[in-house]
């Protein structure tokens, strides 16, 4: 009896995993078309010219920093050399520790800014000062009190002059052309896109010069090159995919660009969790639904950011740990509108799918195998479902870096050399071999800080750009 | 082929041939020159035949050729073709050469300078430059080796390369001498160690903020010694009205019209 | 139960078959995509210097030669691919120079006979090559390419191709229509599009104003912003009562900033319109254009409802010199928690804070010295502080 029951739940596991690729599959296949139109007309756009043309709405890019004394001068340059007519970068100092303000005032000269009043639109910690340099006039630096990024982002907000906002992280580089690309796409719908997506990339490996990338390699050390896989795949396979059937459940805060309309009515970014970016489109979609506005959450996969992935262990598995806790405290808060015909596509598909095989996933593939472990256990002749279960289990994820690799192939070639792309082949592969397993492990643990109430940021430690490449250079 | 006899060095030779036709030619036919020098080191008879094919004669145009075997260069001066046949001309010998000479030659395109006629010292000037110049496999213009000192420098900071070598070509051969980055640093520094007479830049450049480069060639040139003009594809108004606020001598936005970019420069300088 | 272990099995299979297929997929297209890359950069090293030639004589009635020895499609793609851009970044007679040159040399008659493709990827591709090319005829079949593509990214190549081979302004005017009548917020993209044309697209959107079609009149709207038409004031009043706020917020906007001649009469009707967006756009207007018969007006707006009236109007009288100054210190003096006084304490407060700008022209010296003399003869002192409330 017992054995029937550990084989009939390890079959239903492995057939669970199977289930997760068969469904993303037939996203990508139905949005064929979509993909397509977003390939070509990337193709197409002069974008030098249209930067420059004055029909394209001005953005304000929103910069949260804490602690970020060692990049931050490097990126807010590169940040002002931005391929787009007007825009400002608002950097927000997140109460830091060390000296960002002090170096950001030295590099620039900035002088506090008296002539403006901030309207407190949204509720952040009180602004100490804005600094501001008319020889730059581009950049702004607002100091307040230490409050999260939500909270800084929200500062941002309140101050901005423009009717677009876009974060950034303050350790990513943003492609000169990124910021027109994703403005093309808001250009192209404006009365429904809400939000744009950016692409998140790893810069490990990369030669970064003058805060721009200049060549693209793929990363050296084991544990960034893992991560640039599990980039691809989630931005190029997954995101693609979702957006087309307008059920983008996040967008990267380490790039996306907003509508700041909706962004105070849905009264800001929530504080006091990880997760912020996920729960902003959580809140766009819910709001909008509830008030059955037309809308679409929108992604732009050439709109490219360049990002530090962790290079070690500990500071990955913590990172991870919080993206794990702030997906289960975002599915938690919003339960209800899971299997609710109200919330559309984002309801029935998007919600249901990210908590059955996002958040469920560790406990699914877990329990799964310990069942198939004691079933063999009991009758060691039935050794090989513990093999199908575990082919299986590879199987899928490798077919899911194959499709996003082909993707990339189509519609990118970051990567020019052959050996760059047997090297992502080889390493898909290498990837099952520990790396999945601890990915499922760091998120099952995330949720035991959660019930914990753990509530840490965890650790999380900046290298700068330029010792980057000058010891990738003489390695 | 006459040959006068009392002139032996081969650019008295040119010269006097062109003085010939200067004056043979009524005032009002008095037309373009192209001259085109080339140096061939290997298989000289065969490879002057092939050229000779390419440059006959044609409606128009007169050709004079001065050959030297024995130094194996020889000139041809295309009466009446002008600066565009002249230069399509000299780019079919290169061909040619490249196929025939093997890397073993070089060639250099020249338009008779103005009022060449009383100026002999031109052609030696231009004999003695090709001269000079190594076997090079490209074809070499002849105003990009010749420039006086006396001439008014402009410095193109311009990221895209496409657009610098064009403004590099054409402001070359109106004369100038040019200065060409590719980013705002290196223009900054090209701006504070040459003092150009004029500055042409993007403001879309990289390393430096465009807005940042003209406040910083503002401060550096508070008497506004440089002209500045801009040369964008930024077509924004307000972005506009603060680069002449900054001090910017003419704003140009693209996609332009070339003569009126060059007209629009040289009524600056 | 062994039934499920047998299919699980199969799925191995099939998985594998597509891995292997896809692995296949993916190394044959870097191959293709290397040697395209290697010939590429080949044609383009051979034809070098025929792009000097071609840089050298833009200038001139002479037209250009095509390069000497074009062999096979790598080739012409290298050449093409560099001289298109090159039509693109050009106006006027050396843009026509460098497109007759692309049709001698048989390029346009090629891309009309591809528009007929049966894949839509060469389609758009011709339809884009054509648009470079300024092909005038390929028009019709362009606009039939236009009206059977979806709605969306694509769409957008197709038009900016007719808005550059278009030569008559219904041309245009057809596209904008069919192109907003299914992106019907693209607006903004649309004006873009249009500014490729060599067309005056303020002339070909002019009608649009009465079409009573709300894209169709923001797009008016959007284009008129950059190219003022006093011959539209009529219109414009007309739409500054409007259903839809953008519509109303930016015909007011060009109403104040294009003619400059509005009569006083009209301009206090603009300031007591009800939407308050309009109001506040209006005030920022007069300080901007520097209309100092408004002062008296701004300094009523000053107790306007809405805050961003108030302010606005307060940074408007701020910058209309000595007169609006005045103004603003006087309604400063009023009771501290007040409407009018507490927005212009505000706006003192931040007028007074700009000396820190460390460079200033002679005018804003002269502006700043005007303000601090103003200033200290209404509340006396040399500080910039504002006494409290008496």
């Amino acid at each position: 009896m017992l054995r029937d029951w550990l084989y009939g739940y390890g079959m239903a596991a492995t057939f669970y995993v199977a289930a997760v690729t068969l469904i993303y599959f037939c996203i990508l296949f139905f949005s064929y078309r979509g993909i397509y139109g977003m390939l070509k007309g990337e193709t197409y756009a002069r974008f030098r010219s249209l930067s420059g043309s004055s029909y394209v709405p001005p953005v304000s890019l929103l910069v949260p920093a804490f602690n970020e004394e060692l990049t931050i001068i490097d990126n807010v340059k590169s940040l002002l050399t931005l391929n787009y007519h007007t825009y400002e970068v608002i950097v927000v100092n997140d109460g830091s520790k060390d000296r960002t303000v002090e170096k950001l005032i030295e590099a620039f000269q900035l002088t506090p800014l008296e002539s403006e009043t901030v309207t407190y639109e949204i509720d952040c910690t009180e602004i100490k000062a804005i600094y501001h340099n008319p020889a730059y006039p581009r950049l702004y630096v607002i100091d307040k009190e230490n409050g999260g990024k939500a909270d800084s982002l929200n500062a941002g907000i309140n101050f901005s002059h423009y009717p677009l906002i876009c974060s950034i992280d303050a350790d990513s580089l943003l492609e000169k052309d990124a910021l027109i690309r994703m403005a093309r796409v808001y250009m192209e719908d404006p009365g429904r896109i809400v939000a744009v997506g950016g692409n998140v990339r790893i810069a490990n490996g990369c030669r970064i010069e003058d805060g721009v990338v200049k060549d693209v390699r793929l990363p050296r050390k084991m544990w960034p090159m893992f991560q640039t896989l599990e980039y691809l795949k989630a931005f190029l396979g997954g995101r693609i995919g979702w957006s087309h059937i307008n059920g983008l459940i996040i967008v990267s805060g380490a790039f996306g660009m907003f509508r700041k309309e909706e962004v105070v009515k849905v009264g800001g970014y929530r504080d006091g969790y990880p997760g912020e970016d996920m729960n902003i489109i959580i809140k766009l979609h819910r709001y909008m639904l509830e008030n059955k506005l037309p809308y679409k959450i929108a992604y732009s996969p050439d709109a490219v950011c360049w990002t530090q992935a962790p290079d070690t262990y500990r500071i990955l598995s913590s990172q991870r740990k919080r993206w794990g806790r702030g997906n289960l405290k975002n599915m938690l808060e919003n339960w209800d509108m899971i299997f609710r015909p109200k919330y559309k596509q984002f309801g029935m598909l998007t919600m249901p799918y990210n908590v059955i095989f996002e958040t469920l996933n560790p406990y699914v593939k877990i329990t799964g195998l310990l069942a198939l472990i004691g079933y063999v256990a009991m009758d060691m002749t039935q050794w090989r479902v513990l093999l199908i279960y575990a082919i299986i289990n590879f199987l899928t994820g490798y077919l899911m870096a194959v499709g996003s690799l082909v993707l990339e192939e189509i519609g990118f070639r970051r990567y020019p050399r052959m050996r760059d792309l047997f090297k992502m082949m080889g390493f898909s592969v290498l990837m099952f071999l520990g790396y999945y397993q601890l990915g499922v492990l760091w998120r099952l643990q995330g949720h035991i800080e959660f019930l914990r109430k753990n509530n840490t940021w965890g650790v999380m430690t900046r290298q700068s750009w330029n010792e980057d490449s000058a010891t990738k250079s003489s390695a | 082929m006459t040959k006068p006899l009392e002139a032996s060095k081969w650019h008295e030779k040119m010269y006097q041939a062109y003085v010939e036709q200067y004056w043979l030619a009524e005032e009002n036919e008095r037309t373009d020159c192209g001259i085109i020098l080339v140096r061939i080191e290997r298989s000289w008879g065969e490879t002057m035949q092939a050229i000779r094919a390419i440059v006959e004669p044609e409606d128009g145009v007169a050709v004079r050729e001065f050959a030297e075997a024995d130094r194996h260069r020889a000139a041809f001066l295309l009466f009446g073709a002008s600066w565009n046949r002249s230069h399509y001309t000299a780019l079919r010998i290169k061909r040619l050469l490249a196929k025939m000479a093997d890397g073993a030659y070089s060639i250099l395109l020249a338009g008779a300078a103005e009022q060449a006629e009383r100026n002999p010292q031109f052609f030696e000037a231009l004999s003695d430059l090709f001269e000079q110049a190594p076997l090079d496999p490209n074809l070499i213009l002849f105003h990009e080796l010749y420039q006086s000192n006396e001439t008014q420098s402009v410095l193109l900071v311009d990221s895209d390369e496409e657009v610098r070598r064009y403004l590099q070509l054409r402001l070359q051969m109106k004369g100038y001498r040019v200065l060409a980055a590719g980013d705002g640093k290196a223009g900054l520094d090209l701006f504070r160690q040459e003092h150009p007479d004029m500055v042409i830049t993007d403001l879309n450049l990289s390393g430096i903020d465009g807005f940042h480069f003209l406040i910083r060639m503002h401060r550096e040139d508070p008497d506004a010694k440089s002209k500045i003009v801009v040369f964008t594809d930024n077509r924004e108004e307000d972005t506009i009205s603060r680069c002449f606020k900054l001090g910017v001598a003419d704003y140009i936005t693209r996609p332009f019209s070339p003569v009126e970019l060059e007209a629009r420069i040289e009524r600056l300088l | 139960m062994l039934l499920s272990q047998q299919a699980a099995i199969y799925l191995i299979y099939l998985m594998v078959a597509v891995i292997a297929t896809g692995l296949c997929v993916l190394v044959g297209m870097k191959l293709v995509q290397s040697y395209r890359n290697r010939t590429l950069a080949r044609g383009l090293a051979k034809h070098d210097d025929w792009f000097t030639y071609v840089l050298a004589n833009l200038e001139g009635e002479e037209p250009l030669s095509p390069p000497p020895d074009l062999r096979g499609g790598g080739e012409r793609r290298a050449v093409q691919e560099r001289l298109l851009p090159w039509i693109e970044q050009t106006r006027g007679t050396q843009q026509a120079k460098l497109v007759r040159l692309c049709e001698e040399m048989g390029w346009t008659a090629r891309e009309r006979g591809r528009l007929e493709s049966s894949f839509l990827s060469v389609r758009l591709d011709a339809a884009y090559r054509l648009g470079c090319m300024r092909d005038a005829d390929a028009v019709p079949a362009l606009m039939k390419l236009l009206s059977g593509t979806k709605p969306g990214a694509l769409s957008f190549i197709v038009a900016r191709a007719i808005a550059r081979c278009a030569r008559r302004p219904g041309e245009l005017r057809d596209m904008a229509a069919l192109l907003l009548s299914r992106n019907k917020e693209a607006y903004l993209l649309v004006a873009d599009i249009l500014t490729e044309s060599d067309l005056d697209e303020a002339n070909v959107v002019k009608t649009f104003l009465q079409s009573g079609e709300t894209s169709l009149v923001k797009l008016a709207l959007a284009v008129l912003k950059t190219h003022t038409r006093p011959e539209v004031a009529a219109a414009l009043t007309h739409l500054v009562d409007a259903e839809d706020k953008v519509v109303r917020a930016q015909a007011a906007g060009l109403l104040v900033r294009g003619s400059g001649k509005l009569s006083l009469e009209q301009i206090r009707r603009l300031m007591a319109h009800r939407d308050g967006d309009i109001r506040a756009a209006v005030a920022s207007s007069l300080g901007a254009l520097g209309m100092k018969d408004s002062v008296a007006l701004l300094r009523e707006a000053l107790a306007d409802a809405d805050w961003k009236v108030r302010y606005n109007s307060g940074k408007a009288l701020a910058q209309l010199g000595e007169e609006g100054f005045n103004a603003l210190c006087e309604a400063a003096k009023g009771p501290e928690a007040e409407f009018p006084a507490s927005i212009a304490r505000l706006v003192l407060q931040e007028a007074m804070g700009t000396g820190a700008a460390a460079e200033a022209s002679i005018e804003i010296m002269a502006e700043r010295n005007m303000r601090q003399f103003v200033f200290e003869d209404h509340f006396g002192g040399r500080g910039r502080e504002l006494p409290a409330d008496r």
